[in-house]
């Protein structure tokens, strides 16, 4: 039963519709996400409206841990069983991964600037999102440096499960490391120290850049299938 | 096992040589471009012979695979009744004693005109020698994941660095607790369950990589 949802013809198929669903979900998110973040929103009673570049630079953190489990996981997928479609998401994953973790740490740097003084500290988390960084990089240059694709996944996808230490390494540093970057405000245990005037912005925004990831990868993903297709057709007389 | 390893390690002698000659010279130039100034020199030589010590073993230890692999003895490894994990160990241990050791002692060579202490030297060389291991399982998984690439080195520390940059912290304040004469017993611990971990992660996939490498 399962294998049906998994096979790429399927797949095709099923994300036709869907990804012009994802796309108009995340226009909508993001034009609310940014009007009640840089409009509606109080501006914060330290940092005044510097703060607003948290509503760009947190669900960008988020999403770059998220993207980096889901190619860790497809890559378990990809050397346990050779699936092909989890190699294609895999593969597709991994640059919409490195945008983000980019992304975060350039807005943080901006974000840092005015409020620290600086616009680059050593600090502990700064540092193992700059090794996430290097990590999407290293995945990308051993899967490219290989003649067939095939093989070049596999390495990759062990390389990407090595990596995996590093993520609760990210998510911890603030906490072991007692450090400049402020913990975490909004994923605990216990109520979120933050805001609703603020929290409904930033959730709004989180959900913008998932759609975001939803659509980017399955644009990439259907080609990088369609393009396998093409070179076994072409393969084939 | 460890026997042929290190025999077969010792038939690349030659560039296990110009690996030693390698370090050498880097750490020379470091020496000449630091200038003659003792404190910075004092305080630049962990930094500078961890990094170097690791750059070194990621650029010699693919080279070694590669000749291995062209001599068709990685697939034998399938053909014996152990676990190729057990190869891989062999393997390691035979590096540090061919290639980490003599690193060593050009390190303990040049380790006045670094301005080190006698401590400080026999730390530096202690924290060396418990990441070593490490340093080499970690190039061994490098090397089997590009064996089929035109990358060499260069890709394989793009790779495999940022996986090795807890150790270095860790030996660093080491290192900096001997500087400022207290007591280096905590990092010293973490030093050492950190390379463990990293020896027993990267023979791991290596196992992996190894079974990848060769049905390619």
């Amino acid at each position: 039963m399962k294998h049906t949802w998994a096979r790429p013809g399927f797949f095709l198929k099923v994300t036709k519709p869907l990804l012009p669903l994802s796309f108009a979900v995340m226009i909508i998110l993001l034009c609310a996400g940014l009007y009640t973040g840089l409009v509606t929103s109080p501006p914060d009673f330290i940092q005044g409206d510097t703060m607003r570049i948290m509503y760009i630079h947190v669900p960008a953190s988020w999403m770059a841990l998220l993207v980096y489990g889901f190619l860790a996981l497809m890559s378990l997928f990809a050397i346990v069983w050779r699936h092909p479609l989890a190699e294609v998401l895999a593969i597709s994953a991994a640059p919409i991964g490195a945008l983000f973790t980019a992304l975060s740490l350039i807005t943080g740097s901006l974000w840092g600037k005015p409020i620290w003084g600086a616009f680059w500290v050593w600090d502990a988390r700064l540092t193992s999102v700059l090794v996430l960084l290097f990590l999407y990089a290293g995945y990308w240059a051993l899967y490219k440096s290989f003649s067939h694709p095939e093989q070049g996944i596999r390495a990759a996808s062990l390389l990407a499960l090595v990596g995996v230490i590093n993520l609760p390494i990210i998510k911890g540093s603030v906490e072991w490391w007692n450090t400049l970057h402020q913990p975490a405000s909004v994923i605990k245990l216990s109520a979120p120290s933050i805001h609703s005037t603020m929290l409904t912005p930033l959730l709004l925004m989180a959900g913008a850049y998932f759609c975001y990831f939803v659509s980017m990868l399955l644009i990439r993903a259907r080609t990088e299938l369609n393009r396998r297709k093409l070179y076994v057709l072409e393969a084939k007389p | 096992m460890i026997l042929t390893e290190i025999h077969k390690l010792y038939l690349c002698r030659g560039s296990l040589f110009s690996s030693c000659c390698f370090f050498a010279l880097a750490l020379f130039c470091f020496t000449l471009a630091l200038g003659s100034e003792g404190v910075i020199l004092n305080r630049c030589a962990p930094p500078v012979l961890w990094i170097l010590a690791a750059l070194t073993l990621f650029f010699s230890t693919p080279f070694f695979l590669k000749a291995e692999f062209q001599a068709g003895l990685l697939d034998e490894i399938f053909l014996h009744p152990l676990s190729p994990s057990f190869y891989l160990l062999a393997k390691i241990v035979a590096e540090v004693l061919l290639l980490g050791l003599p690193l060593l002692m050009v390190g303990a060579l040049f380790s006045p005109s670094f301005s080190l202490s006698f401590v400080q030297t026999a730390h530096l060389l202690l924290t060396l020698l418990i990441g070593l291991p490490a340093l080499s399982a970690l190039g061994i998984l490098g090397g089997l994941l590009t064996l089929h690439t035109q990358g060499g080195g260069v890709l394989v520390s793009l790779l495999i660095l940022p996986l090795v940059l807890p150790l270095l912290l860790f030996a660093l304040s080491v290192m900096e607790m001997t500087r400022l004469g207290l007591d280096s017993f905590a990092p010293f611990c973490l030093l050492t369950s950190g390379s463990l971990l990293l020896v027993i992660l990267s023979v791991g996939a290596g196992q992996w990589a190894l079974t990848i490498a060769v049905e390619a």
